[in-house]
């Protein structure tokens, strides 16, 4: 066939258009940049001139409408290339009398409220202008689209990598990321099928899944453990975005409000016959998470300290937690479990680092664990911490301590819990600050 | 000669099956892996007796290798599982699954899964029903036979209008303080959270109050979650032990049963096992073969077994799971107070939400925080890990968890197959209207919990992935009309007629209730209607 793609040079375009040339269609490329080496025709256009775009579209036999602005982009720009570009596709077809057109519109034109999001409002609207054009129509909507270079699944690392993971709302919300060689594949599929019929297709990919458990996995993907998951009520983070985008600050926001709305509203994939006969051969969510390949070699872990380092240390970081020296079987274990187990050997330099301070004294180990918790939670310093605390609470005398109350009394529960939680947010504040030129110097693996 | 039926597995199903034939004059061969449980520590200590006394308190709590403490960055769901619990879910050589978006737990332990299940004991009523070819009338009389086997505890109290009341219940526990604060705030609250659909009460379990059959009655010396050391808690292995004593019954453990042998027409003559210590597999001559390997072992089983017959490779729609939603709450009214390590561990009360429908019924399981390991609540808390721990001191006695379940239904799209290597494939998808479920009942959970003085801290609800409650079901559904891979009112497979699965694979619907109590009760019914 003869065919047009706009947004050739874009994240799905790039992939689709080699997939076009290979199986035997004579692709015209179009993009505002054109890039060679595809195999296609490239022309350099804006979508909204519909003169050129109806010289070009003459004697093809169907357009695939690729081309869009997504991320933060203004309302208006939105409305003008989502919208209006597409108005003008459609018109650009109709006097180059194409007969057929593939729109690829977004799972978000499907989102019940789009008050926030111009991008989904945009192309809810084009579908619409889509629909009726009176030319032969598909519409595919594709979920999040994840892959090499995928800005969404940048967007949502960057979440589920933070030493929390912010998650907007109850974070039960199902998303359905789809790879983009998937999405390529299937848009291939469905011009060579002619299923030029109307219909509007979700293209999802092999597992929904809810946006908490997504960026879970993300974070484990990148080896960081699940991690702190924080949940922020939508009015907490939408109402400052909201008010901060009406006073046109939006250009200099990380994020907008309507990028927000895939916490609070379904992103999966209405099920239809087509795909979910090609759900088997999607890419599984595994493989779109997998970091680049690990060495074969695991990471190397720093020596085990001596006995007697050990028992000194065990004896500062129990001061530390329940204020009192350990008892020997304590001593004992501690220094045991370091010869057991790899687990509780230095992995990276800061770990070797923030060790060493740590042990110098129960105020050092304080502040070196506030920031530990916060911004290296799974670090060796917690994970020996954590281990001494595993080891006071199943041994006598210290289990004892940790099981009684605080306090004996209602009111100075709560006099004590107010004055331990200040203290322990100032302590957070100092060692969140001291550490950091360590954190910023200490870099990389373990030294011998 | 008494006819000789082969059961594969020794858990809840396999081991109460087994007892009705054996009962009603039947000879039973059990095919079993057979995992076993390790010596049980100084059974008459408490559970602080054990830190006191034991020489090394952190390898029975933390494990030899202190395998058990969790770290941070450990990836997976948490099941707070005891070391003295790993041999429940220690797998065979070989052995393997994959899931998408379902992550489930096997066990080839002698007595299976329910070795570490919590006794929550839910007969399922007409409602729940609706979709199995039978109703209340007929599992009825099996609720109250097991629960003479097994001891139920509990009360006829404001839940029981949502589990019917059988026979042999016996009293309930003693509360511990906090289930008792909860108790006196519900009774001060009761019209008002009934009227908005909210009932609280006593959970049933399988643990005595009185002694039976060589057990003792709880003895609240806290070790529930590391195995009751007095056999209160009812777990399958008992029954096991039990059916051992029946001329009839034979055991053949350490056989990982593989697929099993179809002759003319289509009838069951043979069961391949391997033995797990290595070496051929063998072949069991067999006239009648029941399944009992839990949910998707025994389909794994199924599905082996039909590829070995027909050459081709199916995938069984209709995987289901209780989803899990752990709310965990703080008790204003109990800040600063102590709690008691001398008491019941498990749920004992428990918090239904009436849907209007009783398909829907929203189950919760509220258990009070008492001697549960701490490390992986404390680090949890974005300080020190010495405020951490003080903080933790103060709200100990105050916290509890409801547990809340869902229940499930048969979708063509969760499937279970094999994969190329003849492992367990399983797939799963959540239903569309699920967030939108879990919405409404956390809301109505959560002002429930403000009126009996609690509060929800922020950001602390747990969705479970699915796979985590352990409830699997659904694959080889009882059906009133026959149709290929469906088993009749007797869990008798419509392919092959001389096999019956009476495990969970054969349940149409999955109610929110803990299945357990009904999968020993529905094995009971199927051998009935055999021996019939």
């Amino acid at each position: 066939m003869n065919l047009v793609v706009t947004g050739a040079t874009g994240f799905v375009g790039a992939r689709l258009v080699p997939r076009l040339v290979a199986r035997g269609h004579r692709v015209v490329a179009v993009s505002r940049r054109p890039a060679g080496s595809s195999g296609a025709v490239t022309v350099a256009a804006d979508i909204r001139d519909v003169d050129t775009l109806a010289t070009v579209c003459r004697g093809v036999d169907a357009v695939l409408h690729l081309a869009a602005t997504t991320g933060k982009a203004s309302a208006a720009e939105h409305a003008a290339v989502n919208l209006e570009g597409t108005r003008a596709v459609v018109e650009a077809c109709r006097r180059a009398g194409v007969p057929r057109l593939l729109f690829v519109s977004s799972i978000a034109a499907g989102f019940a409220d789009l008050r926030d999001y111009p991008y989904g409002r945009a192309k809810r609207d084009a579908e619409a202008v889509v629909r009726a054009s009176g030319l032969r129509t598909a519409i595919v909507r594709p979920t999040a689209i994840f892959g090499p270079g995928s800005p969404v699944q940048r967007g949502l690392a960057g979440l589920a990598l933070a030493p929390f993971v912010p998650v907007v709302g109850s974070g039960i919300t199902p998303l359905q990321p789809v790879h983009v060689d998937d999405v390529a594949d299937a848009l291939a599929d469905l011009v060579d099928q002619d299923r030029f019929d109307g219909t509007a297709i979700d293209l999802g990919g092999p597992e929904p899944l809810a946006v908490e458990e997504l960026l879970v996995r993300m974070r484990e993907a990148a080896g960081r453990g699940r991690g702190p998951v924080v949940h922020l009520p939508p009015w907490l983070v939408l109402t400052p975005l909201r008010l901060a985008e009406s006073l046109g600050l939006g250009a200099v926001l990380p994020v907008s409000a309507g990028q927000f709305s895939s916490f609070l509203h379904s992103g999966a994939a209405t099920p239809h016959p087509w795909t979910d006969a090609r759900r088997a051969s999607l890419v599984p969510l595994a493989s779109m998470l997998a970091a680049p390949p690990a060495s074969a070699t695991p990471a190397a872990v720093g020596p085990v300290d001596a006995p007697e380092v050990l028992a000194a240390e065990c004896a500062v970081f129990t001061r530390h937690v329940i204020g009192t020296a350990p008892a020997a079987a304590v001593v004992e274990a501690y220094v045991r479990a370091h010869t057991a187990s790899p687990r509780f050997r230095a992995v990276t330099a800061f770990d070797q680092r923030l060790v060493a301070i740590a042990r110098r004294g129960p105020w050092l180990a304080r502040l070196a664990d506030a920031h530990a918790r916060l911004l290296d939670p799974a670090g060796l310093l917690r994970r020996k911490l954590v281990l001494l605390l595993a080891l006071l609470e199943t041994t006598p005398p210290h289990y004892r301590a940790i099981d009684a109350p605080l306090a004996a009394s209602l009111p100075a529960t709560v006099v004590a819990l107010g004055v331990r939680g200040l203290a322990a947010a100032v302590v957070a504040a100092l060692g969140l600050l001291l550490f950091l030129p360590l954190r910023l110097t200490a870099r990389g693996p373990v030294r011998a | 000669m008494s006819p000789r039926i082969h059961v594969v597995g020794s858990g809840a199903s396999g081991v109460h099956f087994a007892q009705s034939l054996l009962e009603r004059g039947y000879a039973v061969t059990m095919i079993d892996v057979g995992r076993q449980a390790p010596a049980m520590a100084a059974p008459d200590a408490s559970l602080n007796g054990l830190k006191d006394t034991l020489p090394d308190p952190a390898a029975y709590f933390l494990g030899r290798d202190f395998e058990s403490v969790l770290l941070p960055g450990t990836p997976g769901e948490y099941y707070g599982l005891p070391p003295s619990k790993d041999y429940v879910f220690d797998p065979v050589d070989g052995f393997a699954s994959t899931g998408r978006g379902f992550d489930p737990l096997y066990s080839f332990a002698r007595g299976g899964l329910a070795e570490a299940w919590t006794g929550g004991c839910y007969p399922l009523n007409d409602a729940e029903l609706e979709a199995f070819p039978f109703g209340y009338a007929e599992i009825g009389p099996h609720y109250s036979e097991v629960a003479g086997r097994i001891g139920v505890s509990g009360d006829v109290d404001d839940l029981s209008r949502f589990f019917p009341v059988h026979e042999h219940l016996l009293p309930g526990l003693r509360l511990d303080a906090h289930s008792e604060t909860l108790m006196t705030a519900y009774a001060r609250q009761r019209e008002r959270l009934n009227a908005q659909g909210v009932f609280v009460g006593r959970t049933r379990v399988a643990t005595l109050t009185q002694p039976r059959d060589g057990r003792d009655a709880c003895t609240y010396s806290g070790r529930c979650l590391w195995g009751c050391p007095r056999r209160a808690i009812y777990t399958p292995s008992q029954t096991l032990a039990r059916l051992r004593t029946f001329p009839g019954f034979e055991y053949l453990d350490g056989l990982e049963v593989r697929h099993l042998v179809v002759g003319a027409g289509r009838r069951i003559q043979g069961v391949v096992a391997r033995p797990v210590g290595g070496g051929a597999p063998v072949t069991i001559a067999c006239d009648r073969v029941a399944l009992a390997a839990g949910a998707l072992l025994s389909t794994r089983i199924f599905l082996t077994t039909h590829a070995h017959e027909t050459g081709t490779r199916v995938a069984l729609p209709g995987l289901m799971d209780n989803r899990q939603v752990l709310v965990p709450f703080l008790n204003l009214g109990r800040l600063g107070r102590p709690f008691s390590a001398d008491t019941y561990q498990y749920h004992m009360l428990g918090m239904g939400l009436d849907t209007g429908d009783g398909r829907t019924y929203v189950h919760g399981q509220i258990t009070t925080l008492k001697t549960a390991l701490l490390h992986p609540i404390i680090q949890r808390l974005p300080f020190d890990l010495g405020a951490s721990t003080a903080m933790m001191r103060a709200v100990h006695g105050a916290l509890g968890l409801v547990n809340l379940n869902f229940h499930d239904t048969r979708r063509d799209d969760n499937t279970v197959a094999l994969d190329a290597d003849g492992q367990i494939a399983l797939h799963y998808a959540a239903p569309a209207d699920e967030p939108g479920r879990i919405e409404a009942a956390l809301g109505r959970v959560r002002r429930a919990l403000w009126r009996l003085n609690c509060v929800v801290p922020p950001g602390m609800v747990h969705v479970r992935p699915m796979g985590a409650s352990v409830h699997y079901a659904g694959t080889l559904p009882m059906t009133t009309t026959a149709a290929p891979f469906t088993t009749d009112v007797a869990c008798t497979s419509r392919d092959y007629p001389n096999l019956q699965i009476v495990d969970g694979a054969t349940f149409p619907f999955l109610p929110a209730k803990n299945l357990t109590f009904t999968l020993m009760a529905n094995a009971a019914r199927a051998a009935a209607l055999v021996a019939s």
